[in-house]
């Protein structure tokens, strides 16, 4: 021990000696060079860590994720779409908001294929995500009731979702339609079906599911207040490009 | 005991109204369009009435295919009499008075009747006045109008399952002028409002079943209107409406009468001859009828361009792109040749490289013989002016498209022409392949060759290079630099359109050449004669060819050409010995292929490990079928070894090179593990069940309508049905759920004492009826019987049965249509391997075939059993779930209650590529 000791003090003499015959310029500059660099990379992993900015649009397949997708970015639906097969995704400023001076921070939005056979997918983005718009077909809504609820409470379920508190939008589309239902009767149907679902899921018993977390409070029936995260609701058509909401919401937590 | 009666009411219709049916009308079959003569012709309703009834017709051809209109018996004017009819064939179609207020709205009155009972709903008739109307009028312009205005009809349906609810409103203003459009707005009462309305059950409703009417008329539209057209299609949802609309309002009355002939003509004529019929009197109007629709989309789901649009024509009723996409593209079909869905065929293909995808859509009757080629043209075209940042193609792209579409025309009419000429018709494939050979005018064997090469995949261009002639070279050339591209359909005809295209268009120039028919002639005559041997040869390579081979599967135009290329066999047949040098020459020409291949693929080796590496690291190499080969042929082994059918190992394999073929290559990956990535994704997309399979809330739905939920359980013999119906039982005891078992197993000796057994040890009722007693009144007897003690759940236990045993299937048939249970689950065990592909096929076209109502029900889960005895050989798992598309909801795998779990998708596609 003792001999390490007088061989690290012999080494430490001879980096002193060697330090004070280079020019103090010299390290002067390799400090500075050093210190540079380090702050370099505490910057860049500030910024990365600091809020993603990527939205995700989600929802069952129709519901107009992809027009919703266009309409932000472009502001038009271009000449309509079918069924998506992959997903869309880009870095944009919102089309809404071209016109503004100065810098505006672009949004990257990830538009999500709602086929029930593409939704592991979903599970790759929804880490990154700093919100999510749960695009809900306000026309065709009873027959699809079931489903809707099913998926958002997959969503709302999710470790990742509730771990990170990822506020959820839920879009109510297809509002320019005669038939479509308000969004207080969409939420109240959602909130009724995520409760029966809440009590069915959480009897499955030996099932694989992983990264289960209990939806609201036990003995109390749901309702999207007790989400952990922040629910909110809103409406608007894609279709004639009132999304006035959706932009609300991606400013709200991806600032500008 | 109004139990059982309800029961029927709501499920079908009464013994009494089926009777009535059978009388009046056949029960419509499933695949044929139903028919329209509901209404015979020689009825006695005055003219207007008539018209009115021809007019919805032309509805048929908007996106919402309302019910309503798909059957004018149920025209508002003959209610009371037809009423039992009608309810026969609607599944229940009842009327509905509304009684609407002075100063109320209209519209909500009526959807409110939807948002009450969740029927699909159809106006009838309306009569009164209104005070304030907001219609979206012909010319795209939505206008408000006041004042006391009659209602001179109001109709439509409110469709939820299709998310268009088109009512639309014709008025009379007080100045005798007509107002009529779409409702887009308030419609609200001036003097108290009688409305009619009936609505109907969603398994009534039938879209896009009725024959086409008429084919000219949307042309007529878009030549006469096509300007207006252009604006409205800023609102795609209403263009269409608008369109129709529009139609209506500027027709001269004269057209009245059109519609009345056409309509009476039209049942008389039958709807398979009737388009091709105009097709010869009058080919210009009929062009873009032949083919419906050309669409062009990035994978992510945007429309980029569509034929509709921009030349005009009809929108497509329903929706068969999205159909299209849901249950062939996504499930891993994508290496079919083509699809359909009701009347429409459709056929597709992609460019992976930049993400697109093409589809045609035709009328199925139709047998359209250029799209295939006309696919590839388009793809070629458009890719090259395909730009990820541009969403609008209208002014680049329509004049190329009109261009390819008439030289694919003209190429099928001259491929008639030859068909004349040999005084015989040869059939699609044949007559493709000649084409090339035909057109580069060279002698007669070097022509073969050519179109022999053209036959094979990969290597067409490399193959045609010894042809000789600077044509060929050029084309060689000229196909060489959209090599990459990829056709889908190549498994009816071959890759040869890419290379016969452009050869054609060359030919085309040549026209008139002297002595050219002739020769094309002889060529047809030789190439036809050889159709036989040919098909021996495929017979021995089935590893790569199947695409040929497997032609002869689909039912589409592929199914009778290829019963006349047997004919054309029996006709040729006195020259056997032409044929058998032909077969020589054939087979020697392969070998020869296959020798330039690996010539090619020296060639390339020559080239150096350097350059690949280099390629490899860069990054730009892109995939091609043959790079795709070998690592393809080592998953699909693995696949196998997996007890994965081997059907379903070659068809994912097919799709997997289908949706990678073209692509590049990222920098530092192999193919290898390319190829491991797809698959991986697209197993998991085929394990993930399409549906919930969460029993227990559908339990807990039933249970709140006041109905037993009823699963009943099929599957052959010994696969352990009663033994697993026992674990389910006692999952759902856990649940807290009453429980009921019904013995309908009235074959096996034992099996009711089974079942009673454990019953006993689970303390829950049983349903039994011993022996020799029907299965289907037997289990009819158990839910009334369940209905009465207000069980949640009855588990119908049925005898196994081999899948081919007709009269059992039968007796299953029968059960599960009397009883229409909740959940026919399928239970097979995990140990079969290519058997299972068999028994689930022929399971469920049994129970479609052998059914006595139109909709008939089909396997709704799995339910897999014996998990635990096959480790590592998953693979029945993902062939019955391929091959059925229903999700395995249950993984049996142990002795005990308890051994019961669901399927860990993930941890199956680990294994199967492990």
């Amino acid at each position: 021990m003792d001999e390490w000791v007088r061989q690290a003090e012999v080494w430490v003499g001879h980096a002193e000696r060697w330090i004070r015959q280079q020019p103090p310029e010299q390290i002067y500059a390799a400090v500075a060079v050093i210190a540079v660099t380090i702050l370099l990379l505490v910057a860049v992993s500030c910024l990365k860590s600091s809020k993603p900015n990527t939205i995700v649009l989600s929802g069952l397949s129709g519901g107009g994720k992809t027009i919703l997708f266009y309409q932000l970015r472009d502001g038009s639906s271009h000449q309509g779409t079918v069924t998506s097969m992959e997903q869309n995704n880009d870095t944009f400023v919102l089309h809404s908001e071209l016109e503004r001076k100065g810098k505006i921070k672009p949004v990257h939005v990830v538009d999500v294929p709602g086929h029930a056979r593409l939704k592991p997918k979903l599970d790759e983005t929804l880490p990154q995500a700093a919100g999510i718009v749960f695009v809900v077909d306000a026309q065709d809504f009873l027959s699809t009731m079931q489903a809707v609820a099913e998926y958002l409470y997959d969503i709302l379920t999710k470790a990742t979702v509730v771990k990170k508190k990822i506020p959820v939008l839920i879009f109510c589309n297809k509002t320019d339609k005669v038939t479509a239902h308000s969004k207080e009767f969409i939420k109240k149907q959602l909130e009724k079906e995520i409760n029966k679902l809440r009590e069915s899921r959480n009897a499955i018993s030996s099932a694989d599911i992983t990264d289960e977390v209990k939806l609201g409070n036990p003995g109390e029936a749901f309702n999207f207040s007790q989400c952990q995260n922040e629910v909110t609701v809103a409406e608007g058509a894609g279709l004639t490009g009132n999304v006035s909401a959706v932009e609300q919401f991606i400013r709200e937590y991806v600032k500008a | 005991m109004d139990g059982p009666t309800a029961y029927h009411n709501l499920r079908g219709p009464s013994p009494i109204v089926w009777a009535m049916r059978t009388r009046l009308a056949p029960p419509p079959p499933l695949t044929d369009p139903p028919p329209l003569p509901a209404v015979p012709p020689p009825l006695p309703p005055p003219q207007p009435e008539r018209r009115r009834r021809g007019r919805p017709r032309k509805c048929d051809r908007l996106p919402p295919p309302p019910g309503f209109f798909s059957s004018p018996a149920q025209a508002p004017t003959l209610p009371a009499p037809r009423l039992p009819h009608g309810q026969g064939q609607f599944g229940g179609l009842q009327p509905h008075v509304l009684q609407i207020d002075a100063g109320e709205e209209i519209i909500p009155k009526i959807t409110s009747l939807w948002k009450i009972n969740g029927r699909f709903i159809c106006v009838l008739s309306v009569h009164g006045a209104v005070q304030e109307a907001t219609l979206l009028l012909s010319s795209g312009v939505t206008s408000n109008y006041k004042g006391p205005l009659e209602i001179i009809r109001l109709f439509g349906s409110i469709l939820t399952s299709n998310d268009h609810g088109c009512l639309r409103v014709t008025l009379a203003s007080a100045d005798s002028s007509v107002i009529g459009g779409i409702i887009a707005g308030p419609l609200i009462a001036a003097t108290p409002v009688q409305a009619i309305v009936a609505s109907f059950d969603g398994d009534a409703y039938w879209p896009n079943k009725t024959p086409k009417i008429i084919a000219h008329y949307p042309n007529q539209f878009t030549v006469s209107n096509g300007s207006t057209r252009s604006s409205e299609c800023t609102n795609p949802v209403y263009a269409s409406c608008t369109a129709v609309e529009q139609n209506e309002s500027s027709e001269p009355p004269a057209a009245v009468v059109v519609v009345v002939i056409v309509f009476f003509f039209f049942p008389l004529s039958s709807p398979t001859r009737h388009p091709r019929r105009i097709h010869r009197s009058d080919r210009s109007k009929v062009r873009f009828d032949m083919l419906e629709e050309l669409l062009i989309f990035t994978r992510g789901g945007l429309i980029l361009w569509s034929s509709c649009r921009a030349l005009g024509g009809a929108a497509l009723r329903g929706s068969p792109i999205d159909a299209l996409i849901r249950s062939c593209l996504l499930e891993e079909r994508s290496a079919d040749a083509s699809f359909s869905q009701d009347t429409y065929a459709l056929k597709w293909t992609f460019n992976n490289d930049l993400g697109l995808v093409f589809v045609a859509v035709y009328q199925r009757m139709l047998h359209l013989l250029y799209v295939d080629d006309l696919l590839a043209a388009v793809r070629k075209e458009f890719s090259q002016i395909y730009d990820p940042k541009r969403t609008s193609y209208d002014d680049a792209f329509n004049e190329i498209f009109r261009q390819l579409h008439l030289e694919a025309e003209a190429r099928t009419e001259e491929m008639k022409k030859n068909k004349q000429l040999t005084g015989s018709r040869p059939t699609k494939p044949v007559a493709n392949k000649t084409a090339p050979g035909a057109r580069t005018g060279s002698q007669g064997a070097a022509a073969r060759k050519n179109s022999d090469s053209g036959k094979d995949d990969s290597d067409g261009d490399s193959a045609k290079e010894p042809n000789g002639t600077s044509k060929g070279q050029q084309n060689g050339l000229k196909d060489n630099s959209h090599a990459r591209d990829v056709v889908v359909n190549g498994k009816e005809n071959g890759d040869p359109n890419d290379g016969a295209f452009d050869v054609n268009k060359l030919n085309k120039l040549r026209k008139n050449k002297a002595g050219k028919k002739n020769d094309v002639a002889a060529n047809v005559a030789k190439n036809v004669s050889k159709a036989e041997p040919k098909k021996n040869v495929k017979k021995n390579r089935v590893w790569d060819d199947a695409p040929s081979n497997k032609k002869l599967d689909f039912t589409d135009p592929a199914d009778e050409r290829g019963d006349e290329v047997i004919d054309q066999v029996v006709v040729t047949q006195g020259e056997s010995m032409m044929d058998k040098d032909d077969v020589m020459s054939s087979d020697s020409e392969e070998e020869e292929e296959e020798d330039g291949e690996e010539n090619a693929g020296t060639a390339q080796k020559k080239k150096g490990w350097f350059s690949s590496m280099f390629k490899s690291i860069a990054g730009n190499n892109v995939l091609e079928k043959s790079d795709l080969q070998p690592a393809l042929r080592a998953l699909k082994d693995r696949l196998m070894t997996k007890n994965v059918a081997e059907e379903i190992a070659e068809k994912l394999c097919e799709s997997v090179a289908a949706s990678l073929e073209g692509k590049k290559l990222g920098s530092f990956t192999r193919i290898s593990s390319t190829v491991q990535t797809a698959m991986e994704e697209a197993l998991l997309r085929i394990l993930t069940p399409r549906r919930s399979i969460d029993i227990l809330r559908d339990v807990h739905a039933a249970k709140e309508r006041g109905k037993p939920y009823v699963v009943v359980f099929v599957g052959v013999n010994g696969v352990g049905k009663s033994t697993n119906l026992a674990k389910v039982a006692y999952w759902l005891l856990q649940h807290n759920l009453s429980v009921m078992l019904a013995a309908c197993d009235t074959f096996r000796s034992g099996a009711v004492e089974q079942l009673r057994t454990h019953a006993r040890r689970l303390q829950i009722p049983i349903f039994e009826k011993g022996y020799e007693k029907d299965p289907a009144v037997v289990a009819k007897e158990a839910i009334q019987e369940a209905t009465r003690n207000k069980s949640d759940v009855v588990l119908v236990d049925t005898a196994g049965r081999m899948q081919d045993n007709e009269p059992l299937m039968r007796a299953l048939s029968k059960l599960i249509n009397l009883n229409s249970p909740d959940l026919v689950l399928f239970v097979g065990e995990a140990l079969v391997g290519n058997d299972a592909v068999d028994q689930l096929t022929k399971f469920n076209q049994k129970l479609a075939d052998l059914s006595t109502v139109p909709t008939a029900r089909l396997i709704d889960g799995i339910l897999l059993t014996k998990f635990d005895t096959i480790d590592d050989k998953v693979g029945a798992a993902l062939s019955m779930v391929y091959i059925s598309g229903a999700p395995v909801m249950f993984v049996g795998c142990g002795q005990s209650y308890t051994d019961l779990k669901k399927l860990n998708v993930k941890s199956i596609v680990k294994t199967l590529l492990k």
